[in-house]
């Protein structure tokens, strides 16, 4: 069969492994070649993959070989986007690695003792990848990614023959007596070949006693060197060179593992041979290292291995300490008198492709709300927010923000969290939780509520509503849904608190009616007698049975319409019907922000950190001090102390500045800006900003951009809140 | 391939022992997804002895029914956990990186997720 190398057609012989197949054509690669998978001499671009190991890889007609060395990164494929790599778990009890002797005998074993064992081993077409903790060992098996799941894995990885480091080691034509024994077998000749060590068997050579000096030639070694016992050293020419240094535990995949959870066997758990401190060569042939280099970094004071290999690179490359494993130690050894073990491995043992890599994970799911599908339809631009996938924009950002201001508009607010909570304890529960007063709710009532941490900084905020003597109903931010639920269990359980939690967020569906003629649409709908502020109540809107919120976050009239979401689509689509004649047009996240931005709420996370405090935020009004609560004992600690920053409103006649823009005052960077946009109603640029403290106040003009910025009080719209009222 | 329907459920959070003491109708699948908490798949009509149990009909899942086989060589090659034996069981965990609950009977078998992930289910199906 023939195989294309770089571009020309070399015969190959069936049962040959590609690298066999070159050096059969004279085209070995430089470097000594092991044949085992060890080093990282014979690694090419095959049919477009590179840095695939020529010994493990099976010809076959008409593969495409670029062999490249490993002291030059290979071309950047320029396949385009291929089909994903498929995958697959399984499984298993044990996984073995290793099939030689020790790895077969403990297979049987174990499966002896009527446990479900998997053997792998990359001469069989299983390239262990890595080792995981678990254990989890993920390998390459025929095009596929299998990730195999156990309760042990044991390492029967042999042993591998240790590379020599001398001058001239680089030259092509040098193999391990291993290698040189495959090729025999293969029956390829290398013409005159020197052996140093235990010569290879099936193949004539001449032996070459002493100690290995260096090796000789242009491209390709011409001669062999070694020093003999009377210290003279001995010169022998030659085609091949085969070398036997002794051997070294093949652990790479033993020390990736989690103690427990990997045992190793055979000849991978032996101490092996460490070989004599070299004087001059490439230890990393990967990283380029030399021992000039080795030397280099201990006088600078790196004197343990993990370090050595931080500052020099040697064994974080290719074979990964497959050639200098054995040669960094005997250096640390010799330099500093102690034997320190290898460093720490850590996956990947071998190369894989990005496609691999991306086998067996998945893009995190983000949710949809029920009307998801609708918005799409009416071609909103939907951006991933807290999880969710939300309507940004139906395309015309300033209409959807004068519908709000002046007629009507609809919100998907589904992905706000809602928890209900019910029990003996509920109210002391919750007033613990909150820093407001939440005992005097009485039913059918709501208050806006911060969540702090125990540090005192804003975790959340969201909405109180008391739904019976024992029951209520909390509501999270987007983002802070996800672990709500979590924060309220783990305070009931710790303060053994006797209630009931259950997130709904879910399955509910919910929808903000917002905008002068809410309460004309919604009364249309069924909502019949008015709902005044901070109160809700249970009943059907459209046909659809709703708890009804009024409140407001974008400072117009507002009901938060909370349904099954199963009713979602339809509930929208009436409300629409229902308030064609009066403007009703949806928002999208883009207005909302403008629109909430003009009333100075806060979006958590955004105009917040995790130091934010009430009071840092201006606002104490939320926190009761005459009672406990989480975040109670921070805040009374750094009452005290004066105020350091302040989150403040600021406006600008100039374009609205970038979010995240500094702050400066006489050249000095005294904040930053956390949101920022341009008012329509206002006419004007708002922003939200940290700002230092000046003898406890303000800075009236500051400078944003470039621009002079005033400090004005916030709500920028509607500061009395008539509106949201009305 | 199968397309996620939404479920009819009922979704209950009592005390752990009004829950092991409850009686549910003989139709229905009752799924104890924690201590705490059921799914109930079918009609209402149970009694939880727990004053302040919470019970609210449930529209947050979806579900696909499945031969058992195909649904379990599926999780075989998408979950990291190890499916349990047995003619019927309920599992939960993570399968093709989606947070699911598996009920399995004879040769059927539902595999259930939040209905906000219906699409992605459908897709890594």
């Amino acid at each position: 069969m023939e195989l294309i190398v770089d571009g020309e057609a070399v015969g190959a012989r069936d049962g040959d492994d590609l690298l066999t197949a070159l050096v059969r054509a004279g085209k070995a690669p430089a470097g000594c070649l092991c044949f085992a998978g060890d080093c990282p001499n014979c690694l090419a671009v095959v049919d477009g993959v590179a840095y695939v190991r020529m010994c493990r890889t099976p010809v076959r007609p008409g593969l495409d070989i670029r062999p490249f060395p490993v002291s030059e990164p290979p071309p950047l494929p320029d396949a385009g986007r291929t089909e994903p790599v498929p995958y697959r778990n399984q499984h298993v009890d044990v996984v073995v690695v290793g099939a030689g002797a020790a790895g077969t005998a403990e297979a049987e074993n174990l499966r002896a003792e009527g446990r479900r064992v998997v053997a792998l081993d990359d001469q069989q077409g299983d390239e262990v990848l890595a080792v995981y903790p678990g254990p989890e060992v993920v390998v390459r098996s025929e095009g596929e990614i299998v990730r195999y799941f156990a309760s042990e894995v044991v390492i029967a990885t042999g042993s591998m023959e240790i590379q020599p480091v001398v001058p001239g080691s680089q030259l092509a034509g040098i193999l391990t007596r291993r290698a040189a024994e495959r090729l025999a077998r293969a029956g390829v000749d290398l013409g005159r070949v020197v052996a140093v060590g235990t010569p290879p068997q099936g193949m004539e050579c001449d032996l070459l006693a002493g100690e290995l000096v260096r090796f000789e030639g242009e491209a390709r070694v011409a001669a062999v060197v070694v020093r003999d016992e009377s210290g003279e050293e001995v010169c022998r020419e030659c085609d091949a060179a085969v070398v036997d240094l002794g051997t070294y535990p093949r652990d790479v995949l033993a020390r990736m593992g989690v103690p427990g959870q990997v045992r190793v066997i055979g000849s991978a758990a032996e101490r092996g041979t460490i070989p004599r401190c070299p004087d001059r060569g490439v230890v990393c042939p990967c990283a380029g290292v030399t021992v000039e280099d080795l030397d280099s970094v201990w006088e600078r004071g790196f004197r343990e291995l993990e370090l050595m290999k931080r500052a020099t690179l040697a064994g974080t490359g290719t074979c990964q300490g497959g050639v200098c494993g054995p040669y960094l130690r005997s250096f640390v050894a010799d330099r500093g008198g102690d034997l320190q073990p290898s460093f720490t491995a850590r996956p990947l043992a071998r190369q894989m492709t990005m496609g691999e890599a991306a086998a067996a994970t998945h893009w995190p799911p983000i949710h949809r709300t029920a009307l998801d599908g609708l918005h799409r339809e009416l071609g909103a631009t939907m951006d991933r927010m807290g999880g969710w996938w939300r309507p940004w924009s139906y395309g015309d950002t300033e209409g959807e923000y004068w519908a709000v201001r002046r007629a009507v508009s609809l919100g998907d607010v589904s992905t706000l969290g809602k928890i209900l909570v019910r029990g003996p304890d509920v109210v002391d529960f919750l007033e613990y939780i909150y820093p407001c007063r939440v005992g005097d709710l009485t039913p059918g009532r709501s208050r806006y509520a911060l969540v702090l941490a125990e540090s005192g900084g804003l975790l959340d905020d969201g909405l109180i509503s008391r739904i019976d003597e024992h029951t209520f109903s909390l509501t999270f931010t987007t983002g802070g849904a996800g672990t709500a639920e979590a924060w309220l269990r783990d305070w009931a359980r710790g303060r053994g608190a006797d209630v009931r939690i259950m997130d709904r967020t879910h399955s509910l569906g919910a929808i903000n009616v917002t905008g002068p003629q809410a309460t004309e649409l919604l009364g249309r709908a069924g909502l019949t007698e008015p709902l005044p502020f901070m109160r809700h109540t249970q009943t059907t809107i459209a046909g659809v049975p709703c708890r009804v919120f009024r409140l407001s976050f974008t400072g117009e009239v507002s009901y938060e319409l909370h349904h099954p979401r199963s009713s979602s689509v339809d509930l929208w689509t009436r409300l629409m019907d229902l308030g064609a004649d009066l403007g009703v047009r949806p928002h999208g996240l883009e207005a909302l922000m403008a629109l909430r931005l003009e009333k100075g709420h806060v979006i958590v996370g955004m105009d917040t950190e995790m130091d934010s405090t009430p009071r840092r935020l201006g606002m104490e009004w939320a926190v009761r001090m005459d009672k406990d609560f989480v975040g109670r004992a921070a805040l009374a600690r750094t009452d005290p102390l004066p105020l350091d920053r302040r989150l403040v409103g600021l406006t600008t006649d100039a374009p609205a500045p970038t979010e995240g823009s500094a702050v400066f005052l006489d050249g000095e960077i005294v904040g930053y800006v956390t949101s920022s946009g341009w008012s329509p109603v206002l006419g004007t640029a708002v922003m939200l900003a940290w700002v230092d403290l000046f003898d406890g106040s303000v800075p009236p003009i500051v400078v944003v951009d470039g621009r002079p910025a005033r400090h004005v009080p916030i709500p920028f719209y509607d500061p009395e809140g008539a509106r949201a009222r009305a | 391939m199968p397309v996620p329907e939404p479920l009819v459920a009922w979704r209950a959070i009592a005390e752990p022992a009004a829950l092991d003491a409850a009686t549910w109708p003989s139709e229905a699948v009752v799924l104890r997804i924690a201590p705490d908490e059921v799914l109930v798949i079918g009609e209402p009509g149970f009694d939880i002895g727990d004053p302040y149990a919470i019970v609210e009909p449930e529209d947050g899942f979806c579900a696909v029914t499945m031969d058992r086989a195909r649904l379990e060589a599926w999780l075989a090659r998408t979950a990291e956990w190890t499916l349990p034996k047995g003619d019927r069981y309920f599992a939960q965990g993570s399968a093709a990186g989606l947070p699911v609950k598996v009920w399995v009977e004879g040769d059927r078998g539902l595999l259930i997720t939040r209905a906000s992930l219906a699409h992605d289910l459908e897709e890594r199906l």
